[in-house]
């Protein structure tokens, strides 16, 4: 069912018969992808976003340049809670004057602002919540977000590849549950379609997309089992944030 | 690397009342509401076929394809831009097959008909923006499903984000930009128009790398919601937004916003990256307001540091603290791009300075009115030149402003406070009169304008000039509240008690930062020691300020003008009730001067005051508003009376001289110029004298390698002396030696920042070299200064006429007319209302300005003026004709008027070419 995920790749180049390049190609995806749960959970412990910004990046340099991948246990399972763990570790071991690792490495990192404006990503919870969460809810809270997000992006790339973005933008509010004020004959008189194409193509979109977002999860597991698992712990997190 | 004291997030914004998901419950969102826990949950659903094959197969099958879709009539070509604010295509005119840029609003977004008005209203006004830095909007509509949108000029250079790591390293490059994209916000903040998101990727580039800014004003209606989730997106983008951004409503927040912006991308192309850095809007905002934005050079240390200062200056985190205007910055920029000093390092004044008019409103209104008199006098003498036009007007206003502005600073000027108080400064506050006669009150003030004079005079002290000083006047403030807020870093103050012939003057110099007295000394001498009192104080405070006097004797000391202290007090006393700018003020004032002539022949102080009360009393108006003039024949030259300066008379004989030199206004001219003349006969060693003298020479005699020469001696006495730059911009502006007229037009306003008078002067300098970019950017000034100045809406009218913007320019004409403007405004109303077409208007404007002239003198330029508008050409030149034989003026500014009112008939009459030679100027 799953393509070799990410996190499979880099379990295997922590082994010496792994295929390095890719593991580390691999790595660094997925650090690309979840850089703002490592974020959230620094300036939750209490971290400047300046500095916050540099132990991130700091960390993912860590992380790639180092013998980290060897030491990823694979019974971890999953790059999650490793995360988690390392960045635990990593600020628990950082000076307090400001460390800057060489850059360089082969990854090239997005200039700063340009992650701020050019991907945005609001996360909003009540301020009772965002005050009683532990820096570790919060990380679980920003990957599940983190998550979503990835699904529903690739879902409007793979429709706009198709030329259909149109389309994605009039479903999108109502890929998840049934919503009992939807009006299927709206939506299609606005895009020239009938009420009974709309019904169908939302449930095609829905139906990816809850297949793209499986495909996230298990890209952060090692285990496909695992995916099923990993989705009802950060749900979990998100009742704990409610 | 330091731990925050308190921990805070920077990845969720806290919310009050998030509304909870009606699936679900949860309050958890995402970007736009999209419900977190509900979109997790569909991933424990793994019913059904999923596979990328069979979603595509069954997408395909929708007959909603995004390629060739219509909008309107546009074809959409391809996406190639989305954010949290529409979508952004490529699209492709149907019927000119020109290739545009579409914006639509998200559907989601239109949730409200409220707001689809709204947005449409706003993108209609965004619409009428026509400048050349400015993306145009070609048209707004709405699609067939309700969705508005609108299209623009295509960009081809893609946004300045983009941009940017090119023009990193290229600071002039950087700057030159920016200066361009500054000058389109002042032109739209003119037109009432905040941006509000200004950033990187708002300003793009065409063909040519020229910027343009683009989604003005959309981000204004969009933030004006109750959602606040919802308007924390569309607050602005993080890092360049103004951090008073998210406290005050949408309806309080000024263009502040936008100067702030611009310095903060800015900051961003010379540095790399935006001033503040965050991971959400609320982060970046606080940081923003509770630390200082980083200096430029901690982070680019090669970088000069005026263009550091200029860019702190816009993120200064008190928005009235920043630059006024879009435009100052834009002046800024360019002066760095020259070389030049920059304003920033200077220009700061208080905001609580700013507003002295607003304390002093009695004052403000003598302002005012005396602007409105001078105007009107200056326009006679252009009028009677032959110049009806603006500029001709404009030029007089300027020349007679300054002659009114000389007894306002006939005390030095003063350069404008930097950020930092420099320490060799000094505020002399006005002395407080304790003489049990409220007639003394020109006493304390008279000695405290001498010793900012004197003050002003030494070289390396820098001394806020009157009208800053004065502001405090009756006031009882803080010591070192005044000291910040006038950027000095010691204050002279004290008191004058007048007992029949002894003077009681205590003085005590005060350092601001502490409050402790560094000098302080009372004197209880006679009234004819009182210049010795004066040196005095003035010698111990340079001593005090460990300052080195260029040297040593009564030269390097004020020049009183006479040593005779009966002379000085009605001196003192003339200029007391000058600067009231009234009618009795005048005469008062003339009575006083011929008074201290009588005693001191020599006084060159006392005839350049009369000059300028001739000037006054004729130009005003006001002495002959009680009296209806006879009619006279204006072409009887042989009835024209010469007449002498005649000392001895008593007040009702000047005044009937004056009333009866009213008739004859060649006499009257007689009278300024004869006063001007023995100034500076008496001492030529005067800025002042030497001011008056060069303005003679320029308006009357046309003889403009004098007027140059005295305008230069006149700076080089006083470099300090305002009046002097702000006259020379204006004869500079004349003979069209425009870099030059802008060079001392700004040294004027850095002088003399508050005074609303310089600040029209500038403008009016502005239109004649058709800068109306900078132009607008005075007006605005003037319009923080002096919402009701009947000069800010006469300023606003010229530059909204020049950039064919009539209707506007009527009402601001009109305002003008209603807030006590004179026959010169009057006469630009009637013109521009001849050339709408509107004729019944302005042959009302005609005869209204017949009616004027029964009580005052109203040149026969402002009817010819009106005339030219209604096309009535022989008319018009008929009237300029009269003008030039009457009163001598350049004309030049009629060139420029025509070409600001497209009065092409008129300069193309072969008539034109042949008055500009009699003036003696080109064609």
């Amino acid at each position: 069912m799953f393509t070799t995920t990410r996190w499979s790749l880099v379990l295997a180049g922590a082994n010496s018969d792994g295929d390095q390049q890719k593991a580390t190609e691999a790595l660094a995806e997925l650090c690309r992808t979840y850089w703002r749960p490592i974020f959230s959970y620094v300036c939750r412990r209490g971290y400047s976003p300046e500095d916050a910004q540099d132990i991130t990046q700091d960390f993912f340099l860590m992380i790639l340049k180092t013998n980290w991948l060897r030491q990823a246990d694979q019974n971890r399972g999953r790059f999650r809670s490793l995360l988690l763990k390392s960045v635990q570790n990593f600020l628990h071991n950082v000076a307090d004057t400001h460390r800057t690792l060489k850059r360089g490495g082969g990854v090239e990192f997005v200039a700063w602002d340009a992650w701020m404006v050019e991907t945005p990503s609001q996360l909003s919870i009540s301020p009772r919540a965002l005050d009683s969460l532990a820096p570790e809810r919060l990380f679980d809270l920003r990957w599940a977000a983190t998550v979503v997000e990835q699904a529903i992006r690739r879902l409007r790339e793979e429709c706009e590849s198709k030329g259909r973005l149109r389309l994605f933008e009039a479903l999108r509010d109502y890929l998840a549950a049934e919503h009992p004020d939807i009006s299927y004959a709206d939506i299609g008189a606005g895009l020239g379609v009938a009420d009974t194409i709309v019904k169908k193509q939302l449930h095609n979109l829905r139906q990816r997309y809850r297949w793209l977002l499986r495909d996230e999860v298990a890209h952060t597991v090692a285990n496909p089992a695992d995916v099923d698992d990993e989705i009802r712990h950060l749900c979990a997190a998100l009742a704990a944030a409610a | 690397m330091n731990k925050a004291t308190k921990p805070h997030d920077s990845a969720a914004d806290g919310i009050a009342d998030l509304a909870k998901c009606l699936q679900c419950g949860a309050t958890t969102r995402l970007n736009r509401g999209t419900c977190i826990s509900c979109f997790l949950r569909e991933g424990l659903e793994t019913k059904g076929e999923a596979s990328r094959e069979t979603f595509e197969r069954i997408l395909s099958e929708a007959d909603v394809t995004d390629t060739h879709w219509r909008l309107g009539h546009y074809e959409i070509l391809e996406e190639i831009g989305r954010g949290g604010m529409g979508v952004i295509y490529r699209a492709r005119q149907q019927h000119s097959r020109r290739i545009v840029a579409v914006k639509r609003m998200l559907a989601h977004q239109v949730n409200s008909h409220e707001t689809l008005v709204r947005f449409r209203r706003e993108a209609e006004a965004i619409a009428s923006l026509d400048h050349p830095n400015i993306l145009p909007i070609h048209e707004v509509s709405e699609s067939e499903e309700g969705v508005p949108y609108f299209s623009m000029k295509y960009a081809t250079g893609g946004s300045l984000r983009a941009a940017a790591r090119a023009l990193h390293n290229n600071p002039r490059e950087c700057v030159q930009l920016m200066a361009k994209v500054a000058h389109a916000i002042a032109y739209a903040h003119g037109n009432g128009i905040l941006h509000r998101d200004l950033q990187p990727g708002n300003i793009l580039l065409d063909e040519n790398a020229e910027p343009m800014v683009t989604d003005f004003g959309l981000a204004k209606w969009l933030g004006q919601t109750s959602n606040l989730t919802r308007t924390l997106e569309t607050l602005g983008t993080p890092g360049y937004i103004a951090p008073e951004q998210a406290e005050y409503r949408a309806a309080e927040l000024t263009r502040a916003v936008d100067i702030y912006s611009l310095g903060a991308i800015l900051f961003y192309l010379l540095a790399g990256r935006p001033p503040f850095v965050g991971a959400n809007v609320l982060v970046v905002i606080h940081q923003a307001a509770t630390t200082p934005a980083p200096r430029l050079r901690s982070l680019v240390p090669s970088l000069d540091r005026d263009l550091e200062t200029i860019v702190a200056r816009c993120l200064e985190r008190e928005p009235r603290t920043r630059y006024r205007t879009a435009g100052e910055l834009a002046v800024d920029l360019e002066l760095w791009l020259e070389g030049r000093p920059v304003i920033a390092r200077r220009v700061s004044p208080p905001a609580q300075a700013w507003r002295w008019s607003k304390r002093n409103p009695k004052l403000a209104a003598v302002t005012a009115a005396a602007f409105s008199s001078a105007l009107a006098a200056i326009f006679l003498f252009f009028s009677h030149a032959g110049l009806s036009s603006l500029a001709a007007f404009a030029a007089t206003a300027i020349a007679f402003c300054s002659a009114v502005a000389v007894p306002f600073l006939f005390f030095s000027g003063e350069t404008t406070p930097s950020h930092k108080a420099p320490e060799k400064s000094i505020a002399v506050l006005p002395f407080v009169s304790m003489s049990s006669d409220p007639e003394n009150e020109y006493l304390s003030d008279g000695l405290t304008e001498d010793l900012i004079m004197a003050f002003s005079q030494l070289e390396g002290l820098r001394v806020p000039a009157r009208t800053s000083s004065f502001a405090f006047k009756g006031k009882n403030e803080d010591i070192c509240r005044i000291g910040q807020q006038l950027n000095v870093t010691k204050i002279l103050e004290g008191s004058v008690r007048k007992v029949g012939d002894r003077l009681r003057i205590t003085a005590q110099l005060i350092n601001v930062a502490d409050g402790d007295h560094l000098w302080s000394q009372s004197f209880d001498q006679h009234m004819r020691e009182v210049f010795a009192i004066q040196d005095e104080i003035t010698r111990e405070i340079v001593r005090a300020l460990e300052m080195q006097l260029v040297s040593v004797g009564d030269q390097s000391l004020a020049k009183h003008g006479t040593y005779n202290t009966d002379a000085y007090q009605l001196y003192l006393q003339g200029r007391y009730h000058f600067c009231k700018l009234t009618g009795d003020g005048f005469r008062r004032c003339i009575e006083c001067c011929k008074k201290a002539l009588k005693i001191e022949p020599s006084y060159a102080l006392a005839y350049a005051s009369l000059s300028l009360c001739y000037q006054h009393g004729w130009f005003y108006g006001y002495l002959s508003l009680e009296k209806k003039l006879p009619a006279i024949g204006r072409e009887d030259q042989d009835t024209e009376k010469e007449v002498e300066l005649h000392p001895n008379l008593t007040e009702a004989q000047t005044d009937d001289l004056l009333i009866e030199a009213l008739r004859y206004p060649l006499a009257m001219v007689r009278f300024w110029s004869q006063a001007a003349e023995k100034a500076a006969e008496l001492d030529p060693n005067l800025a002042e004298t030497q001011t008056v003298l060069a303005m003679v020479r320029f308006y009357n005699d046309r003889d403009w390698p004098k007027a140059e020469d005295c305008f230069k001696q006149a700076i080089k006495l006083n470099p300090n002396y305002v009046t002097a730059h702000e006259q020379y911009a204006v004869f500079l502006a004349c003979m069209r030696r425009t870099s030059e007229a802008i060079t001392h037009a700004r040294l004027a306003q850095q002088i003399d920042p508050l005074s609303p008078m310089i600040n029209l002067h500038v403008g009016m300098v502005y239109w004649v070299i058709h800068h109306y970019d900078l132009m607008l950017t005075q007006a605005q000034t003037l319009l923080d200064l002096e919402p009701d100045f009947f000069g800010t809406y006469w300023l606003l009218g010229l530059v909204h006429w020049c950039q064919g913007m009539h209707e506007t320019a009527v009402t601001e004409l009109r305002k003008a007319v209603a807030l006590g403007g004179g026959p010169l405004q009057l006469a630009d109303l009637g013109c521009l209302f001849g050339c709408l077409g509107q004729k019944a208007e302005a042959q009302r404007i005609l005869a209204d300005l017949g009616e004027l002239g029964n009580r005052m003198n109203v040149y026969p330029t402002c009817l010819g003026f009106v005339h030219a508008g209604l096309g009535n050409h022989d008319e018009a030149f008929a009237c300029f004709r009269r003008g030039l034989e009457h009163e001598n003026a350049p004309i030049v500014y009629l060139r420029e008027y025509c070409v600001c009112a497209g009065l092409e008939g008129l300069s193309t009459d072969r008539r034109f070419p042949a008055l500009l030679k009699e003036i003696g100027l080109d064609a």
